[in-house]
């Protein structure tokens, strides 16, 4: 005799879903519209949730509330070819739709080295499985505090199917231009992070939206242009550059304008990092009176950014403290061969 | 019958759907936070109709309270390995229509222990499963059981307009009810006051 899982009350409901994980729990709500209905918002929110869109394929990963290393595949949809389309045919609900689909057994997520949930389809549109897989999620989970997406593609995407609430969005194809980023930057304004992790053809301009996003992580890629344009109108909060080169002048540059003119107010940490055989950095913190680090304020994550792991790539015995010449605000820049950091003290939380 | 004694020798006597009677200590009975907010401080004077659920549930569920009266405090679900010889052996011989019967009765009288057991219980049947497969263990409503009850739900939709209809109906006639004597009333004074001023007049 199955279970009336939809005739039991409220509050058993709740335990039994309390007790399933986000796979789990993603699962029975497809199982139809009112399945998804009486389990939404009743179960707790993950912390993050990301689409990851591959030509071909969208998968959602998210991360634990409570355990950010605790990270699930819930689901892989593959657009297929006919020929492919084989095995039982099944009808899933995703988001108020029912999509025709066929089982994969579960496949390794090359990301997380889990198994995922792997759907196929023969839509002949992504975007519509994508809209309706955001719908879902948004129903499932409606607080969500942090929406990402990785953008492995470009090829017929549409940045009007990405959700308005997304916050964190990466860049992840070759070729990207600026019109190609100011049209999704425009669509959304209220984006706190981007990061373009393919190679980035042409430059930017001062005018660029990319200039105001709080958080900017950058593979400028041998674009010199692109780092000194960066590095000279950036107005965020933390501006992270990977493979850059010759950027010598102008990341000391920036570090003395910071310094003795207070540009850059918003400025709270910058890391750059050179590729190999670029010119190396020599040393920056030369001319700016810098005092040597005191060894006991080692910086938080909140004053990087960033993540901790950032800490072992610099020998911080040979960092300096600067302080800004008319407001007093401190800073501390570590320089080394290949890469410099450089971070503003939040000197109100010590 | 009972006094609002809190000694686990007091005995309750409980109400079975089918009108049955049987013995429950109070001990077990206490675990039950219904019972607790429901008679623990005014006692009952007889016995207390739980008749929603039949003899065979709640007798299942009071052994399970019984069992439980000399465990240590309840502190959260434990997981399904965790569970004792007796524990397991209580949901095993259970069938399908009793366990559900029995998560129904614990969840109404709010015993925390077993309705987190049953539900781990219920979790681990769905557990890294599959949708297909899930669908199979829990039941969903056909699309003829959903026809069914949309076509229920539009016949009470109908009778309650009906009614509503019918209710708007009388009270407007009602309202001209009212209004006709004071009319009439109006109507008399008129004539009579005319009939004194022509006398009057006459006069």
């Amino acid at each position: 005799m199955p279970l009336p899982f939809l005739k039991f009350p409220c509050v058993v409901r709740r335990k039994i879903l309390s007790n399933l994980n986000y796979c789990d729990i993603f699962r029975l709500s497809m199982c139809s519209a009112r399945t998804l209905k009486s389990i939404e918002n009743r179960t707790r929110t993950p912390k993050k949730v990301i689409y990851v869109c591959r030509d071909n394929q969208l998968e959602v990963e998210i991360y634990d509330k409570h355990d950010c290393e605790n990270v699930h595949s819930i689901i892989s949809m593959h657009r297929v070819e006919p020929s492919l389309f084989y095995g039982e045919e099944i009808k899933i609900n995703i988001g108020g739709k029912s999509i025709q689909c066929r089982e994969w057994s579960d496949i390794l997520s090359w990301r997380l080295r889990k198994m995922s949930y792997s759907l196929k389809y023969i839509n002949p549109r992504q975007g519509k499985v994508l809209q309706a897989l955001q719908a879902h999620i948004n129903s499932l989970w409606p607080n969500l505090p942090l929406i990402k997406f990785e953008i492995d593609f470009y090829r017929g995407f549409c940045p009007s199917l990405i959700d308005s609430k997304v916050k964190d969005i990466r860049f992840a194809f070759s070729n990207m231009n600026k019109s190609m980023l100011e049209s999704i930057l425009t669509s959304h304004s209220n984006l706190e992070r981007v990061s373009i992790a393919g190679q980035f053809n042409g430059t930017l301009g001062a005018d660029s939206k990319l200039m105001r996003v709080p958080s900017v992580r950058c593979n400028v890629v041998n674009n010199s242009s692109l780092t000194e344009d960066l590095l000279e109108h950036f107005k965020g909060n933390r501006l992270t550059l990977s493979l850059a080169s010759n950027c010598q002048k102008a990341v000391s540059q920036l570090i003395k304008d910071w310094m003795f003119d207070a540009k850059y107010p918003n400025l709270k940490t910058l890391i750059v990092h050179l590729k190999i055989g670029a010119h190396p950095f020599k040393n920056i913190t030369k001319n700016l009176n810098g005092v040597k680090w005191d060894k006991y304020r080692w910086p938080t994550e909140e004053e990087l950014g960033t993540n901790h792991d950032i800490l072992g790539l610099f020998d911080w015995e040979k960092s300096y403290d600067i302080r800004q010449k008319d407001t007093g605000k401190m800073a501390t820049v570590n320089c080394k061969h290949d890469a410099v950091i450089f971070f503003v003290r939040d000197c109100q939380n010590q | 019958m009972t006094s609002p004694a809190s000694s686990s020798e007091v005995k309750y006597l409980i109400e079975s759907s089918e009108g049955n009677t049987f013995d429950v200590s109070g001990a077990a009975l206490r675990q039950s936070n219904t019972f607790n907010a429901m008679f623990l401080n005014i006692g009952a004077d007889g016995p207390i109709p739980f008749t929603d659920y039949n003899e065979a549930t709640l007798k299942k569920v009071f052994e399970y309270c019984e069992h439980s009266v000399n465990e240590e405090n309840y502190s959260g679900p434990k997981h399904q390995d965790d569970l004792s010889k007796w524990d397991l052996n209580f949901f095993n011989e259970m069938d399908q229509k009793m366990f559900i019967d029995v998560i129904n009765a614990s969840n109404f009288l709010d015993i925390e222990r077993l309705t987190s057991y049953c539900c781990e219980r219920i979790a681990r049947m769905l557990r890294g499963k599959n949708t297909q497969e899930m669908i199979k263990v829990i039941t969903l409503p056909t699309a003829e059981e959903l026809e069914a009850k949309q076509k229920v739900e539009e016949k009470k939709a109908a009778a309650a307009k009906k009614v509503a209809e019918k209710a708007a109906e009388t009270a407007e006639k009602t309202e001209t009810l009212e209004e006709l004597p004071v009319q009439q009333l109006v109507q008399t004074t008129r004539n009579k006051l005319t009939r004194k001023y022509l006398s009057f007049s006459n006069e």
